[in-house]
C-alpha cells in the first residue's frame, strides 16, 4: 500500500532470471564463482561470440545484460557505473569498448543484448549441455543458417511452379462449373471472389 | 514416448510366434501390436520452403479434406431392395468416440441424472476384410478358418495433416482414398453389415433409448493401496490402532498349502487398463456436433479418452428391432437434437395446469 | 568384338578419324553401348596424353573455410582435385564451380588457365545455374536408366531432351522404342523404372565431359538415327560436340552437369507420354519419359513430394522434337483459363 515503488529503479533484464542463482561450485567458493563469472563476461565483451558450458553462460548473460543495460541508462560519467565496469571487465580496454561501441549498438534497441544457441554436444561422454553466448550484432556470418527466404531453392522454384498450376487448374475448374450449373450460379460466383486472382507468371 | 515402447515391444514380440502370443497371468495388462502396425509419426526436419509455398500446401490440403467430407457417402444411393437385412444375430460395426465430459440432465419425474458426454469425431469407414481372408494375432485359441464368421471393419477418427505422420501410415487410408486419421480400431461385423470403405459414420448410427457397450481404458490410478485398489475396509482410525489403519492385514491361511496364492489382493498399479462397461443407455443425441449423451460417469478414462461405442451383447437390453443398417447414410434436414422419451426437454412445458 | 575396336581405335588415332570401318554385322543395344564407352575412354586418354609437357596454373580458390591459392596442373587438374584439396565437405557438397564469378564449369573438366575458383553448392544464394545443372543431370540419367530398364528384346533409341525447365516441373528425356507402338506403363512399370534409375544413383559415378570432333561423335553413335541426325547441326558451331559418360552410359549434351550421380537425392519417375509424329516423317512417334527429382540432403515430406509428384505426371509442354507439333492439352487448357 505504502511501499516505494522500486520497479523502475533498475531495468528489467530481458533474458529470464531463475529465482536462485546457480553456486557455480569450486574451490574457492563465492569469490571464486564471481571471479569465473567475472572471466566470462569479459571474454564475451571482447570477443563478442564464446562457446562454454550452459550453467556457467546462463549465469555470465544475466550479469553482461545487466552490466550493458546500466551502461546504456546511466552513461559513462556516472561513477558507480564506471566502477562496475572496471570490477567487471578485466582487461582495461574493454571499459572503452563498453561505453564507446557497446552503449550506441543497443541505445535504441528493446530486445535482449545477448543471444544463446545449443552447440554440438560431445557425443560419448559426459551428457555436458554447450552453448554458444554471443552479442548481437556482431562481425561474425550468423550462426543459424536461415535459408527458409531463399526462393530460388530447387524445392522453392518447383513448388511455386506447382502452385500456379494448381491454382490455373482449379480456376479453370470453376469456370467450366458455372457454365454448367445455371442454378447456383450465385454461390460459384462468390467462390471466384475469394480465390485469389494469381497472375500467369509460369 | 509411447513409439518408444510401441517399437521396444515389437521388436520382443517379432522374435515370438506371428500367429499365436502367449500370455501369462490373468490380471496382468496385456500389450500387442495390432496386425496392421506400421510406424506411425514421422520425424520432422527443417524444411527450408519460402511462406507462400507453406500455405500452398496447406491449401492443398484443405481442398482434400473439404473433398473428403463433400463426397456423397454411398449409402445414399443404395435401394431398399438390396440393403442387408438385419436380424438379431448380426454384428454392426460401432464408433470411435471421445469422452468430453459430465453434465446432469433431468428426468419427467424431477430426478436429477448425471450424464457422460462421448462425441464421434470425424469417423470413416477405412478398410473391410471378410472373414476367410481375416487372419490375426489371437491370444486365446486359433480358430479354424472355415468356422470364422465375422468379418474385421477398419474405422478410423480424427483427420490429421498428413505431413506429421510417415508415408507408410499414410498408405493404410490412401487405399481408400482418403487422409490419415488419428485413432483406427478395428470391429468385428458379420459380412452382412458392409459398409464401403469411405463412408463417414455419425452419431445417429445409434439410437435415444439404445443400449451400448463402452470399451475404454481406465484412468491411471498409479500405485494405490489396497483400499482404494480392492476395497478393503481397513482398521479403524483410533482406539489403540498402531500403525495399522490402511494394510491389508492377513493374506494367507496357513494349514497345508501355507504360502502366499498367487493373484493375492495386494497393494499395486491401478487403472490404465482396457474395460469393457455392459449396457449404457443413450439418453440423448446432437446431431450437429454428433454427441452422444450416455446415462452415468462411470465410462472408463478421463475426458478427451478415446472409447469404442459397441451395440450391447446383454440379452434383456439388446436390439429388438432393426436399428439403422448397416449405418445411418447423411441425411439433410436432421432434428438438432433427440431426446429420450424419459428426458425432459427444457424447451417443453414441465407442468401444465387446466383451466378450470 | 574388342579386335574390331582396336582396329577402329587404332584408324582413329592414325588418321584422326577421316573414314570409318564398314560395320560388318547389325550391333545389338548393348554392344553399341560397350563400343560408345571403349570409344569415349580411348579418346579421353588420348587428348590427356595431348597435352604433353605439364604446366602449372594458380588457381585462387574463395569461399569457406578461408580463401586460398592452389598451384594446379594446367589442363589435368579438375575442380573436383581443387575440392580434394579443402575438405571431404567439399568434395561430397560441391555440385559446380563458378570460374572468374561468370563461367559455370563442370567439376570433373579439366582446368585450362590461371583463374578464381568458387565452388557452388545446391544451397549458395544464386542457385539458378547448379539448378539447371542438376536438371540437366536428371534428365541425362532419365536417358541412362531408359537404356539399361528394358528387356534385351526392346530396342531403345534415345532422341533428345531439351534444356531444363526447372518450372515446368519434370525433366524429361524424349525416347524412340520402334517394337513399341502403343505403350502405356502401369504403376508398377513406374516404380521398376524409378528402382533402376536409383540403383544408377546409388553407384555414385562421376560426370565426365570430353569434346569430340564431329566424325568421332558420328562414328560412336552410329547406330541411333535421331543421333547421327542431331550431331552436324550441333557441330556447326565450332566443329566440336560435348559428350558426358556416367559409368557405362556416353549421350550428347550441351551444359554443364553436377559432380557425381550421388547427388541426385529423392526421385520418382511420374509418367511416360506418347508423342505422335506423321507417318511418313522420319521420327514416327516417341514416348516422353517424365520425372521429379530433388537434391541429396533437401529435405520434404511425402506429402510435399506427391503434390510435386502429382503435377509432373502431366504432360510437360514443352515443345515435342518430332518437326510437326502436336496439340496438347495443355494448350487447351491455357486457352480455357480466360
Amino acid at each position: 500500500m505504502n511501499q516505494a515503488d522500486v520497479s523502475k529503479l533498475v531495468s528489467k533484464l530481458r533474458v529470464k532470471v531463475l529465482p536462485k542463482h546457480r553456486n557455480l561450485p569450486g574451490p574457492k567458493g563465492p569469490e571464486g564463482r564471481i571471479d569465473k563469472l567475472r572471466k566470462t563476461v569479459t571474454g564475451l565483451i571482447k570477443f563478442e561470440r564464446i562457446e562454454l558450458n550452459y550453467n556457467r553462460a546462463d549465469e555470465a548473460r544475466q550479469y553482461a545484460e545487466r552490466l550493458i543495460s546500466e551502461a546504456i541508462r546511466h552513461g559513462d560519467c556516472h561513477k558507480p557505473t564506471m566502477d562496475t565496469a572496471d570490477f567487471w571487465l578485466l582487461e582495461k580496454e574493454l571499459v572503452h569498448k563498453l561505453f564507446k561501441v557497446l552503449v550506441p549498438r543497443y541505445e535504441t534497441s528493446n530486445l535482449s543484448y545477448t543471444r544463446m544457441y545449443n552447440a554440438p554436444r560431445l557425443q560419448y561422454g559426459r551428457t555436458i549441455d554447450k552453448v554458444v553466448l554471443e552479442l548481437r550484432g556482431n562481425p561474425f556470418p550468423d550462426l543459424l543458417n536461415n535459408k527458409s527466404n531463399n526462393k530460388l531453392l530447387i524445392q522453392n522454384v518447383l513448388l511455386d511452379a506447382a502452385k500456379n498450376d494448381y491454382r490455373q487448374t482449379k480456376i479453370a475448374e470453376m469456370a467450366k462449373n458455372i457454365g454448367k450449373d445455371i442454378g447456383t450460379k450465385q454461390n460459384t460466383d462468390s467462390k471466384l471472389n475469394e480465390a485469389p486472382e494469381k497472375p500467369n507468371i509460369s | 514416448m509411447a513409439t518408444g515402447n510401441l517399437n521396444l515391444l515389437r521388436n520382443a514380440f517379432s522374435k515370438l510366434r506371428i500367429d499365436h502370443v502367449f500370455t501369462r497371468s490373468l490380471q496382468r495388462p496385456r500389450y500387442r501390436p495390432p496386425y496392421w502396425y506400421a510406424p506411425k509419426e514421422s520425424a520432422t526436419s527443417d524444411e527450408f520452403l519460402t511462406q507462400e509455398n507453406k500455405q500452398f500446401i496447406e491449401e492443398v490440403m484443405q481442398d482434400k479434406m473439404q473433398l473428403q467430407n463433400s463426397l456423397q457417402s454411398p449409402l445414399v444411393n443404395i435401394d431398399q431392395n438390396e440393403t442387408p437385412t438385419w436380424n438379431p444375430q448380426t454384428r454392426r460395426v460401432g464408433l470411435i468416440a471421445r469422452k468430453i465430459g459430465n453434465y446432469p440432465l433431468w428426468t419427467k419425474d424431477g430426478k436429477k441424472v448425471l450424464t457422460t458426454l462421448l462425441q464421434v469425431v470425424d469417423n470413416h469407414v477405412i478398410k473391410y476384410i471378410p472373414p476367410e481372408e481375416f487372419n490375426p494375432m489371437k491370444t486365446s485359441s486359433v480358430q479354424w478358418k472355415e468356422k470364422r464368421k465375422l468379418g474385421c471393419m477398419l474405422v478410423g477418427s480424427e483427420t490429421i495433416d498428413p505431413s506429421t505422420v510417415t508415408r507408410e501410415y499414410c498408405g493404410l487410408f490412401s487405399n481408400a482414398g482418403m487422409l490419415p486419421k488419428r485413432h483406427l480400431f478395428r470391429f468385428m461385423v458379420s459380412p452382412e453389415s458392409y459398409i464401403s470403405p469411405g463412408t463417414p459414420l455419425y452419431a445417429t448410427h445409434f439410437r435415444v433409448g439404445d443400449y451400448i457397450d463402452v470399451r475404454a481404458k481406465t484412468m491411471d490410478r498409479g500405485f494405490q493401496g489396497v483400499m482404494k485398489r480392492w476395497g478393503f475396509k481397513g482398521m479403524p482410525a483410533s482406539h489403540g490402532v498402531t500403525k495399522t489403519h490402511r494394510r491389508p492385514g492377513n493374506i494367507g491361511s496357513g494349514g497345508e498349502k501355507a504360502r502366499v496364492w498367487p493373484g493375492t489382493k495386494m497393494p499395486g498399479h491401478m487403472g490404465n487398463r482396457w474395460r469393457m462397461l455392459r449396457g449404457v443407455k443413450i439418453l440423448r443425441i446432437n446431431t450437429q456436433h454428433n454427441v452422444i449423451w450416455t446415462l452415468g460417469v462411470a465410462i472408463p478414462g478421463e475426458t478427451g479418452a478415446t472409447c469404442y461405442l459397441f451395440d450391447t451383447v446383454l440379452p434383456l437390453k439388446k436390439h429388438s428391432s432393426s436399428p439403422p443398417f448397416p449405418t445411418q447414410p447423411l441425411v439433410d434436414d436432421l432434428p438438432l437434437e433427440y431426446f429420450d422419451e424419459s428426458i425432459q426437454r427444457f424447451d417443453e412445458r414441465s407442468i401444465t395446469y387446466e383451466e378450470v | 568384338m574388342r579386335r574390331q575396336i582396336l582396329c577402329l581405335s587404332t584408324k582413329v588415332t592414325q588418321n584422326s578419324c577421316t573414314k570409318a570401318l564398314p560395320l560388318t554385322r547389325f550391333l545389338s543395344s548393348q554392344e553399341a553401348i560397350d563400343r560408345r564407352y571403349h570409344l569415349f575412354t580411348l579418346e579421353k586418354k588420348r587428348q590427356l596424353e595431348n597435352v604433353g609437357r605439364i604446366e602449372k596454373i594458380e588457381v585462387q580458390y574463395k569461399g569457406v573455410p578461408n580463401s586460398c591459392t592452389l598451384i594446379m596442373n594446367k589442363g589435368i587438374s579438375t575442380p573436383y582435385d581443387c575440392a580434394r584439396h579443402l575438405s571431404d565437405w567439399h568434395v561430397e557438397s560441391s555440385a559446380l564451380a563458378l570460374l572468374d564469378g561468370s563461367v559455370y564449369w563442370d567439376m570433373h573438366r579439366p582446368l585450362t588457365e590461371n583463374c578464381t575458383l568458387e565452388l557452388q553448392n545446391f544451397t549458395v544464394s544464386e542457385p539458378q545455374q547448379v539448378n539447371k545443372a542438376f536438371w540437366r543431370t536428371c534428365s541425362f540419367m532419365l536417358g541412362a536408366c531408359a537404356t539399361i530398364a528394358f528387356k534385351d528384346t526392346v530396342p531403345v533409341k534415345l532422341h533428345s531432351f531439351p534444356g531444363p525447365d526447372i518450372r515446368s516441373g519434370s525433366f524429361i528425356y524424349d525416347v524412340d522404342l520402334p517394337t513399341l507402338s502403343d505403350w502405356k506403363p502401369t504403376q508398377q512399370e513406374l516404380i521398376t523404372l524409378a528402382a533402376e534409375y536409383i540403383k544408377l544413383t546409388r553407384l555414385n559415378e562421376p560426370l565426365e565431359r570430353l569434346e569430340v570432333g564431329e566424325e568421332l561423335a558420328l562414328e560412336m553413335f552410329v547406330e541411333n538415327e535421331h543421333k547421327t541426325r542431331q550431331i552436324p547441326s550441333i557441330a556447326r558451331q565450332n566443329g566440336k560436340v560435348t559428350l558426358y559418360k556416367v559409368g557405362k552410359h556416353v549421350d550428347i549434351s550441351r551444359g554443364p552437369m553436377i559432380s557425381t550421380t550421388g547427388q541426385i537425392g529423392r526421385l520418382t519417375i511420374a509418367s511416360v507420354h506418347k508423342l505422335n509424329g506423321s507417318t511418313e516423317g522420319d521420327v514416327k512417334q516417341l514416348y516422353r519419359f517424365q520425372g521429379v527429382a530433388l537434391p541429396t540432403g533437401v529435405m520434404m515430406n511425402h506429402f510435399t513430394f506427391s503434390i510435386l509428384a502429382q503435377r509432373a505426371k502431366k504432360l510437360n509442354p514443352v515443345k515435342s522434337p518430332i518437326p510437326k507439333p502436336v496439340e496438347s492439352e495443355e494448350k487447351e487448357q491455357i486457352a480455357m483459363k480466360g
